[in-house]
């Protein structure tokens, strides 16, 4: 007994070890992004990078809050994410739906033609894609949340397709019995036995969005996301850390904020995925 | 669910239009203008047949990022699978707090390849580059962003910490569905843990290995945003991955047919080796 003890006690010590590593960059930027007066040579932060500040100043996070115009990038980020996740998951349960009941050879086909995608890296089309959409004029916010949509379907159908399954059919007979059309049968009983699954999809999805470099930095022309933010703050300044550290620290604490609201279904989430 | 037929166009056409529009028209467009010399909006693209694909097959800096991305696919694989099952390994021995440690070895996930990108450049570059260095004088901490090769591990940490955690989740879930008979006759037996992890967990996860290498092979044939963070391809383009390569041959040369036809190359590559792979496993896991 006494053995297993101290066996766990080393596979303790370990963990813990390797934990710290795994946060140590976070801890780095969390504390040098409120060190004082940094002169020229920025000496608080390249010397003394692994101390706590000596004085806690927020002075850097609100001179990079204001040199990136953090609020509008939060909430340009906050809308495109919002609206876009919306989107893909209504459109991606009322195909699911259709999808799994009407049982015809049409449906297995556009079943994979719509999850066919995951194999198309995105580099594939990126281009002829911005081509595509300006000429739809749709290389703005909205058009945006329109690619996203576009994007977004193949894994959300995927996982309500699977979900859709295994729910029984006879509760949608005997709406259709009452009277409901399809529009309410989706409504007021699909949507609400889909819940779990519509939670696992959109936490995938916020994560993948709020996230996302690339797309808004082909599309998005004068409008800024937060990490299209960062990434022109790196363009205009070569190397200035200390307004670099409290800006990566903005932008990451929306998401650390999500990530521990939401951390049980994010692991839901990744199960569901991978079970393909 | 006869009447359902009559709506069934209603409920589909959203997400297929939407899907149509933007994922199956502008990937057809690329594969047409692969075969272009499309270099921009306004002039007008002319025909050119396989020149592309010849300028790209025998271009040195497409086939230095080609090798160069297998490589690092071929590390990141190997290095994120062993510490992703190890963390797995730990953190399922039930010990108090196992929970957080699940926490903390996931969060990196939750940040963007960007922005993780630009805080490995302050570890790479202060924390590693001015600190330790400073400190010890030892060699081995300075220019990490600076020397190729270095560069090259450094990319590979930085996908490393970003991937093992979302990997540890799904090899958690599998090790939990291991029946707890099976490990307590083991131990009854007195089994040494190597041997429980040879002859049950080992070939009772196959599955999970399955998906987790599947998707640590497709993230990192695809690595793009903490390639252009941390090290943007430099020095030279000495650490330029193929999805890089393929943005900045496009964005910044503006050469797109070029670009269209390196990126339906990397299309094939990425089919091929994730299906043959997944053709693999999945025959594997049925003998075993």
């Amino acid at each position: 007994m006494n053995r297993k003890k101290i066996k766990l006690f080393i596979i303790f010590v370990v963990t813990s070890l390797l934990a710290l590593i795994f946060a140590s960059p976070l801890y780095f930027i969390f504390v040098n992004s409120f060190k004082p007066e940094l002169d020229a040579n920025l000496n608080d932060i390249l010397t003394e990078t692994i101390k706590l500040p000596s004085v806690w100043t927020p002075k850097y996070i609100i001179e990079g809050y204001k040199t990136v115009n953090f609020t509008q990038a939060f909430f340009v980020s906050l809308l495109i994410t919002v609206t876009s996740v919306s989107i893909i998951i209504i459109i991606s349960a009322m195909a699911a739906w259709v999808l799994v009941r009407v049982k015809t050879k049409t449906s297995t086909v556009l079943f994979f033609f719509l999850i066919a995608s995951m194999l198309i890296p995105f580099q594939s089309l990126m281009f002829p894609l911005v081509k595509f959409m300006s000429f739809l004029g749709f290389d703005n916010v909205g058009g945006l949340i329109f690619m996203y949509a576009g994007f977004g379907v193949s894994l959300s159908t995927f996982l309500f397709h699977g979900f859709i399954k295994g729910i029984p059919i006879s509760l949608e007979e005997a709406g259709y019995l009452d009277g409901c059309n399809s529009i309410q049968l989706f409504i007021l009983i699909i949507l609400p036995l889909l819940k779990p699954i519509i939670i696992t999809a959109a936490v995938l999805n916020v994560i993948w969005i709020w996230n996302d470099f690339l797309l808004p930095y082909l599309i998005l022309q004068d409008i800024q996301t937060i990490p299209l933010a960062m990434q022109n703050l790196s363009k205009t300044y070569s190397i200035r850390w200390d307004l670099y550290m409290p800006v990566v620290l903005l932008s990451i604490i929306p998401v650390l904020a999500f990530y521990f609201f939401a951390q049980k279904h994010i692991i839901k989430g990744i199960t569901a995925g991978a079970n393909k | 669910m006869k009447h359902l037929r009559k709506s069934f166009p209603f409920f589909i056409a959203p997400a297929l239009i939407a899907y149509i529009l933007v994922v199956i028209v502008p990937f057809i467009m690329g594969i047409v203008y692969s075969f272009t010399d499309w270099k921009g909006a306004y002039v007008a693209d002319w025909w050119v047949g396989l020149e592309n694909y010849k300028i790209a097959l025998t271009g040195a800096e497409f086939l230095y990022s080609l090798r160069l991305t297998l490589l690092f696919t071929i590390c990141n694989v190997i290095l994120v699978n062993i510490l992703a099952f190890s963390l797995a390994l730990l953190v399922t021995r039930g010990f108090k707090g196992s929970n957080f440690f699940r926490t903390t070895f996931f969060l990196p996930n939750v940040i963007g390849g960007l922005i993780l990108g630009y805080i490995w450049k302050f570890v790479f570059d202060v924390v590693f580059d001015k600190m330790l260095y400073n400190a010890t004088f030892m060699e081995g901490f300075r220019y990490w962003l600076q020397d190729e090769k270095k560069a090259f591990w450094a990319l590979v940490i930085v996908a490393t910490w970003q991937m093992a955690g979302y990997m540890m989740i799904i090899y958690i879930a599998a090790i939990q569905n291991i029946p707890e008979e099976l490990l307590e006759a083991a131990d009854v037996d007195g089994a040494k843990f190597f041997t429980k992890l040879k002859h049950i967990i080992m070939p009772l996860v196959t599955q999970a290995f399955t998906v987790t290498i599947f998707l640590t092979l497709s993230n990192s044939f695809k690595l793009l945003d903490a390639n252009l963070s941390l090290t943007r391809g430099e020095p030279g383009r000495t650490t330029e991955l193929l999805a890089l390569h393929i943005f900045k041959t496009g964005q910044e040369y503006g050469r797109y047919g070029l670009a269209q036809a390196q990126s339906i190359i990397f299309f094939l590559m990425i089919a091929a080796v994730t299906l043959v792979q997944v053709y693999y496993s999945k025959k594997k896991e049925i003998e075993s």
